[in-house]
């Protein structure tokens, strides 16, 4: 089930008042039972993974708490971490590694016959995975008391508005909620519904009409273009992904609100930063903040040498690409985001300015016009890096390496507009609006603070944006893949 | 006070808009035809023929879209304070919001009923969404001099054989011909498409038939653009129940209720270009085979026999009698496809097709049935794809048709 489907407004209308009539044991009762509805419309199979994985690190969490000795709670934590590894592995990553395994065996004459796995990957398993495991390992960390009910923790893994796509929002922030009866308060139900139409206006007006163009340049032979056209297509997807994650970000949360829940905040503004921390200090936060708590921490983040701290980031960024997706695009993608955090800390160091963060505000005009130079060079860059990510994206069967190649060359050898020039304008005015939505973050996640004629205005100019402007086949969320 | 200042100015606005806009606007309109008439011509391209009429009705068509406006804000304005009144302090805006909305709205369906409005997002013959061009054709209909008038109906095989233009260079003192297809139109979407034909007498109903109006499945591009609720009871009465009507029959209804939705693909094709709304279609010809052999064989996979069929010929008698009904005389050419697509159809199809149009005309005597026999042969080699002909042979069936049509002139008008 997809937020932007029919089929999904009639699942609330009716979980909805549900919801508003039960007490707060019911309403987790209700809210388990309609997640696993909502999961299980796309393949009701993959339940059973879900709820493995979510009664395997209750049970851990359980254990690990109970264990006085801290080789037991390491084993019980072990067993958590494997059995996530295990899930991920088998569904995600197992058909990867064994064919890049068979070919560099090839390298060296060998050819072994790895079995290949026909399973389909399960909607949203690396986004409930890491949910699960980062509970287990806060209540190793002793930073969090493991919930002795089952059902709370199953409504903190399921919760069907962050189920296949986040954000990961961390037990301690979300179980406390599953666990207190929780008040709807009519200012956050107010913000709510604006994060909702927010949502819906980022995914089928922005994302979903450039993915048209995306996917017509990137779903067919390459086409013989070499100039500025290929860095159209990349903006466009660029404002596409934006709107596709931060939409359903979007929604997620103000569906959450108007329940009484409060989920992380996981876009601010991605594209008005200059360097590469900022980005990720502004882009899918959430996993960004996972992968620094629970990977570039522990590797020992930049306690040690400056080596030591720019090859934990290269593994952090590395991992983060392959979270992404098993495929050479995806690891490409996150090596490049390395290798930016890893020399802008770099340059930090050498020019002195390591605490710059690159979004303050400046006072002179001057210093103003840098920061907005900054800020176009450091978006081309960041598209570079969505080539990549796109590239990753193909189907199977299509050679991903190619593409890229013949997509670089393109942006590199810019000359003329040629035959897809026509597509300026609906890139430039839907980046212009998400543009805009980055550039107002803040106002936009105040809503109820806005005057009633500006709320007038802006629930009326979002709705007729939809209605006029919206694709409406339903297009699957980019990151549900994942 | 300055409420009601802003009030009472939006009250007397619609009589200020047409005191300086209708009223002068004979004068003012053969002033501005002289400086602007040819241009206008060349980018009317045939469409009208007088500017200094299409000109004087644009202003009207401005003075009604300001009085709209104007009327529709203190509407809003009202409706709003009325409804806030009755909302919780902290949901007010939602009055504000739904009032705007329907003003939105309101204005909207006032608005696609000018032909100023559908000239706004006309953008050249070859880069302006069908639809808009539909309206502005239509719309234009009401305007015509031309004593007496034709309409030529159907999918894109009507606009492909038959130039509207060589027709009314030749005939057009006498008959006017407004060339109003729907691309895609199956013999539902002609049902539909005569609904929303304006009330001015139309003399002669031409379609270029052929089997993809009759069996190639129930959804069409059109209904989209044309059903509407009113429309429902004939859809249920053709059979309606036992047919997939598709997604665009929803948003066919959808538009009914919500004008701006109906808006959406010409706004969209105005705003972004044309070409964003085939892109789709465009990956998807590309994945057709080169061979049109190949390509038919594919395309014959989707006709065929059975309740769609049947609903499509109920809907086209249902059509065929309210041609009768408005004294419009059918012209109907017993037309084809491309050979090559025609071999590669269930050869039941096209028996039955002709059988269905016999049977039709013998009931009906409004009908012109032009039979296969009598048309020009189109082989081959006289199709760009496997459904339209080049311009030569355009040029060949709008010359045959030219006569058609002056034998028509000389009989006594339809419904005697």
């Amino acid at each position: 089930m997809v937020f932007n489907s029919l089929i999904f407004l009639i699942f609330l209308a009716i979980v909805l008042p549900l919801y508003y009539r039960l007490g707060h044991r019911g309403q987790n009762v209700m809210l388990v039972v309609a997640s696993y509805v909502f999961y299980g419309w796309w393949d009701y199979r993959f339940l059973a993974l879900l709820i493995f994985t979510t009664l395997f690190d209750f049970a851990c969490a359980l254990k690990i708490d109970a264990a006085s000795q801290p080789g037991r709670r390491k084993r019980w934590l072990a067993a958590s971490i494997v059995s996530n590894m295990t899930v991920l592995g088998i569904f995600k990553y197992y058909n990867f590694f064994a064919s890049s395994l068979q070919t560099a065996l090839a390298a060296f004459g060998l050819h072994p016959d790895f079995p290949t796995l026909h399973v389909i990957l399960p909607l949203g398993i690396s986004f409930y995975t890491f949910l699960s495991m980062s509970y287990t390992i806060d209540v190793y960390r002793k930073e969090l008391k493991p919930t002795r009910h089952p059902l709370d923790f199953m409504l903190y893994v399921a919760y069907f508005p962050h189920l296949v796509a986040g954000p990961i929002v961390r037990a301690s922030f979300l179980l406390p909620q599953c666990q207190r009866p929780r008040v709807i308060q009519a200012v956050e139900v107010e913000n709510g519904l604006w994060l909702i139409l927010m949502g819906y206006v980022k995914k089928v007006v922005i994302a979903d009409r450039l993915g048209q163009i995306v996917d017509w340049s990137f779903g067919r032979p390459l086409p013989p273009f070499n100039d500025l056209n290929a860095w159209i297509v990349i903006y466009a997807f660029a404002f596409q992904i934006y709107g596709d994650f931060a939409g359903y970000s979007d929604i997620a949360r103000g569906l959450a609100k108007i329940m009484g829940f409060e989920l992380t905040v996981n876009f601010r503004a991605p594209y008005l930063v200059t360097n590469p921390a900022a980005f990720w200090r502004n882009w899918h936060i959430s996993l960004s903040t996972w992968l620094r708590d629970y990977l570039y921490i522990p590797l020992g983040g930049n306690r040690g040498g400056s080596w030591q701290t720019y090859r934990n980031l290269m593994i952090t960024m590395l991992l983060g690409g392959l979270w992404h997706g098993a495929g050479f695009a995806f690891i490409l993608w996150g090596f490049y985001h390395g290798v930016l955090l890893s020399l802008h800390r770099w340059w930090g160091q050498w020019s002195g300015r390591a605490k710059q963060t690159g979004s303050e505000g400046t006072a002179s005009a001057l210093a103003r016009l840098k920061q907005l130079a900054l800020i176009a060079l450091f978006f081309q860059i960041t598209c570079v890096g969505w080539l990549f990510f796109r590239a990753g994206g193909l189907p199977h069967g299509v050679s991903q390496w190619p593409v890229v190649k013949f997509y670089l060359h393109a942006m590199i050898n810019v000359r003329g507009t040629g035959h897809l020039s026509g597509f300026l304008l609906p890139v430039g005015l839907l980046g212009g609006l998400a543009i805009f939505f980055q550039w107002k973050n803040d106002r936009m996640n105040a809503f109820s603070q806005w005057t009633a004629s500006s709320k007038g205005a802006a629930v009326s100019a979002a709705l007729a944006a939809i209605t006029l402007l919206g694709v409406f086949e339903g297009a699957q969320f980019i990151y549900f893949q994942f | 006070m300055k409420r009601k200042r802003l009030l009472f100015g939006l009250a007397v606005f619609p009589l200020a808009a047409w005191a300086l806009l209708v009223l002068p606007g004979k004068p003012v309109a053969s002033v501005l035809s002289s400086a602007l008439g040819a241009r206008l011509l060349k980018m009317g391209d045939g469409k009208f023929t007088d500017p200094a009429v299409f000109i004087q009705m644009r202003l009207q068509d401005l003075a009604l879209l300001a009085s709209a406006a104007g009327l529709i804000t203190l509407a809003c304005l009202l409706a709003g304070s009325w409804l806030r009144g009755r909302l919780a302090w902290r949901f007010r805006w939602a009055a504000n919001s739904l009032v705007l909305f329907l003003g939105c709205n309101l204005f909207a369906a006032i608005a696609s009923h000018t032909v100023l409005f559908w000239c706004l997002l006309f953008t050249g013959e070859d880069n302006t969404h069908n639809y808009t061009q539909y309206q502005i054709k239509r719309g234009l209909m009401s305007e015509i001099a031309a004593p007496r008038q034709a309409v030529l109906l159907g999918s894109s095989q009507t606009h492909a054989e038959i130039d509207k233009r060589l027709l009314n260079a030749r005939l057009g003192r006498q008959l006017w011909t407004s060339e109003l297809h729907f691309p895609g139109s199956r013999a539902f979407d002609m049902l539909l498409s005569l609904e929303d034909l304006p009330r001015v007498p139309i003399d002669c109903v031409v379609a270029y038939l052929s089997e993809s109006y009759f069996y190639s499945g129930a959804n069409s591009e059109g209904a989209m653009f044309f059903m509407r609720f009113r429309g429902l009871g004939e859809f249920y009465d053709c059979g309606g129940r036992t047919v997939d009507a598709g997604r665009s029959f929803w948003y066919g209804l959808l538009g009914d209720v919500v004008p701006l939705f109906r808006l959406r693909e010409p706004v969209i094709a105005r705003l972004f270009g044309f070409r964003i709304l085939g892109l789709n279609q465009e990956r998807r010809d590309q994945g057709l085979s080169a061979d049109l052999a190949e390509r038919a064989k594919t395309a014959a996979a989707g006709y065929r026999l059975g309740p769609d069929s049947d609903f499509q010929k109920k809907a086209f008698a249902l059509f065929a009698r309210k041609c009768r009904e408005r004294h419009a005389r059918l012209v109907l050419c017993c037309g084809q496809l491309n050979p090559v697509l025609g071999r590669a159809l269930d050869p039941a199809l096209r028996p039955d097709m002709i059988a269905y149009l016999h049977e039709l005309a013998s009931r009906d005597s409004n009908i012109v049935l032009l039979e296969e026999s009598q048309l020009p042969v189109q082989a081959e080699k006289d199709y760009k794809d496997l459904t339209h002909v080049d311009e030569a042979n355009q040029v060949r069936f709008t010359e045959y048709m030219e006569n058609v049509l002056q034998k028509l002139l000389l009989a006594p008008p339809a419904g005697n």
